[in-house]
């Protein structure tokens, strides 16, 4: 078995033994491929109520390449309103590119997005959601993404 | 940054380098070999001591770091490798997530592979400097090439202009005798006569074509062909030069016809009172009257008729002569741009908008005729001017007027080296005291800046005939114009639709005022 699907074993046995942290949840898991989460932010938040599912795409090359993650966009859940999600879900935060390590986990980039979520205080899109979209790629990690802000996520 | 290769091997630091040796000594520290269980932080791999080793190859383990993270050495090295594909991601992958010691590293690096590195380095550099240096080869080369074309262009115009005899004693074929300012004046001439036709700085081409050469000692010999032209027509009547040819003599300050310089001066009086004089001509024979212009003006370019690539330029206009909703406006409108849509300045008149605005449509080929205009003026000049030479064979007053003097020929020729002392007694000069040589100097510099040097004053002024002949086409033109406008505002006022009969028309249909009876 490949290293990639070895790990993410041992991750989703992990999930399975001990759990998610408070407001995410495990959707699907069906295969080393895509996994899904559901993302709620809890306490004070700009997000009260709101349930967004977050996918994971994993190529053959995880942990080494950091997994394709994006908020899902279909009939039943839709992008944050965050100045750094757009609103076909792709998210710009330096952890997905160029400061992705190893020791990170699903659950972690998990956790990171909600505290992400948590941090904002004025629910609005990226200035440049409306160009980005009209041109994204389906997969999030073909963007080269320029991270604006010293806190890694951006 | 240090490179990375299959070979090289990752190394666990076991102890900090920096901490004394009796440290080493004293206490006992434990290194990765003495760990129970071992988790890889890269691909979650466990391994026990107890567990049986068998099932697989042994596998290398390191503590590359301070804190207490693992790894394989494998897991590592693929993950360092990957990192340092992109330089952003791998400056935070040389050291450890969680810590942030930065990785150390042990590995074979022979002398002959660092000889190597450095050689492939040095052609890299080598390329990049090639590179930028390769394309600015192609960028001068490109400048210098339009740079090449508008001094000959440049060259052609004073030979036109200047008449061929000027030509060949200030500037000549030869360009190593070029006057220094030579490779400034001759290249800006085209510029300055596309953008004088355009209508921004009218003033500048009398200052390339002619002020520019007013100053420039002659260089050369009078080729033998002049010599022969000047035999041939040494019988001919000839008026008196203006100024002798005595050596030590300056030309007088104010003399026919005007110097350069005065000319210079007097160019703008002439042209702006030529242009006020004409506008309120034309207003005369069109019947018009001097009003505000539209203020904004929309240039729409074609690159051709009908093709898809369009520039909008909007341009704020000084406000000149057309009255909105006046009789004719619309005619006034047109002949001012000629290229301008019949529709649009229909409308212009129609509304007379607070801001009303014109069309221009510029094509490829519009812009060709504008610059081949601009740029046959020396051609066009020159062609004047022979022709009112021709002329004046048969007008004296013509000829006294033109100042026509046989070409200097053998009459005047020094080398460049005895220019200066030319123009004054240089011994004189010498025996004079203080004041008198302050004075001489002054006196002569007055003189050059007003005449030009004394060539000019000799030469035979084709330069002259050339410009009487530009300024006589230029009336022309405005004339002939000015004709064609009338003309067709003439044909625009009497137009009328002709009225016809109802033949053909059943004449039932037609309510009459005296019914015609029809007989069955």
């Amino acid at each position: 078995m490949a290293v990639s699907s070895r790990r993410l074993q041992k991750e989703l046995a992990e999930i399975q033994k001990q759990g998610t942290p408070v407001g995410i949840t495990l959707l699907s898991a069906d295969d080393f491929q895509t996994w899904l989460f559901s993302v709620e932010v809890l306490g004070e938040t700009v997000y009260a109520g709101e349930v967004f599912a977050l996918m994971f795409r994993f190529d053959g090359q995880y942990p080494i390449q950091p997994p394709a993650v994006q908020f899902l966009v279909d009939e039943k859940y839709t992008s944050p309103v965050h100045p750094h999600v757009y609103s076909n879900g792709h998210i710009c935060a330096s952890i997905l590119g160029n400061e992705w390590s190893p020791v990170l986990s699903v659950v972690a980039v998990c956790v990171t997005i909600q505290s992400m979520l948590a941090s904002c205080k004025k629910k609005e899109r990226p200035p440049d959601n409306d160009r980005y979209v009209r041109h994204a790629p389906d997969n999030p990690k073909k963007t080269q993404f320029v991270y604006h802000d010293d806190t890694g996520i951006s | 940054m240090p490179r990375w290769s299959l070979r090289r091997h990752l190394r666990p630091v076991t102890s900090n380098p920096n901490a004394p040796d009796t440290a080493r000594n004293d206490a006992w520290v434990p290194t990765i070999d003495d760990l129970r269980v071992k988790l890889c932080y890269i691909c979650r791999e466990e391994e026990c001591v107890e567990s049986d080793p068998g099932d697989s190859y042994p596998r290398v383990w390191v503590h590359p770091c301070n804190c207490s993270l693992v790894a394989h050495e494998q897991c590592l090295l693929q993950w360092l490798r990957a990192a340092e594909q992109d330089p952003v991601r791998s400056a935070n992958a040389m050291k450890c997530p969680q810590c942030s010691v930065q990785y150390e590293f042990e590995s074979e690096n022979p002398l002959l592979l660092r000889i190597m590195d450095s050689f492939s380095a040095g052609l890299t550099t080598v390329g990049r400097a090639f590179f930028w240096a390769g394309g600015g080869v192609v960028v001068f080369s490109c400048l210098f090439g339009v740079y090449i074309g508008c001094t000959a262009y440049g060259s052609y115009a004073i030979q036109e202009f200047l008449g061929r005899e000027m030509f060949n004693l200030l500037l000549s074929e030869d360009t190593g005798k070029w006057p220094w300012h030579a490779f400034l004046h001759l290249p800006a001439i085209p510029f300055s006569l596309i953008s004088a036709r355009a209508g921004l700085f009218p003033n500048v081409p009398v200052a390339t074509m002619l002020l520019a050469w007013a100053f420039s000692p002659p260089i050369a010999t009078p080729p033998a062909d002049h010599l022969l032209e000047y035999v041939s027509r040494s019988h001919d009547e000839v008026p008196p030069t203006t100024v002798g040819a005595a050596d030590g003599e300056l030309a007088p300050l104010i003399a026919w016809p005007p110097s350069p310089a005065m000319i210079t001066i007097l160019y703008p009086l002439v042209r702006s009172v030529y242009r006020t004089s004409f506008d309120r001509l034309r207003h005369w024979v069109l019947g018009t009257h001097p009003g505000a212009k539209p203020t904004v003006r929309n240039y729409i370019y074609d690159w051709d008729d009908g093709a898809p690539i369009r520039v909008r330029i909007n341009q704020v206009v000084i406000p000149a002569p057309v009255a909105p909703g006046a009789p004719g406006a619309d005619a006034n409108q047109a002949a001012q741009q000629q290229q301008e849509q019949q529709g649009a300045a229909e409308q212009g008149e129609e509304d007379a908008p607070a801001e009303p605005t014109q069309t221009t449509r510029l094509t490829n080929a519009q812009i060709g005729r504008f610059v081949a205009g601009a740029l046959m003026i020396p051609a066009l000049a020159s062609f004047m001017g022979r022709l009112l030479l021709r002329l004046a064979r048969h007008s004296p007053l013509l000829r006294r007027f033109l100042a026509i003097r046989p070409p200097l020929g053998v009459r005047y020729y020094r080398p460049s080296a005895d220019f200066y002392p030319l123009l004054f007694d240089v011994e004189a000069l010498k025996q004079a005291g203080f004041l008198r040589q302050l004075g001489m100097g002054m006196r002569i510099g007055l003189n050059i800046a007003c005449c030009g040097t004394r060539l000019w004053a000799n030469a035979d002024p084709v330069w002259w005939r050339n410009s009487v002949g530009l300024g006589l086409f230029i009336v022309i033109k405005d004339c002939l114009k000015l004709v064609h406008e009338y003309l067709s505002r003439r044909e625009r006022e009497t137009r009328k639709i002709k009225s016809r009969s109802f033949a053909g028309v059943d004449i039932k249909e037609l309510d009459l005022i005296r019914p015609i009876r029809l007989a069955f």
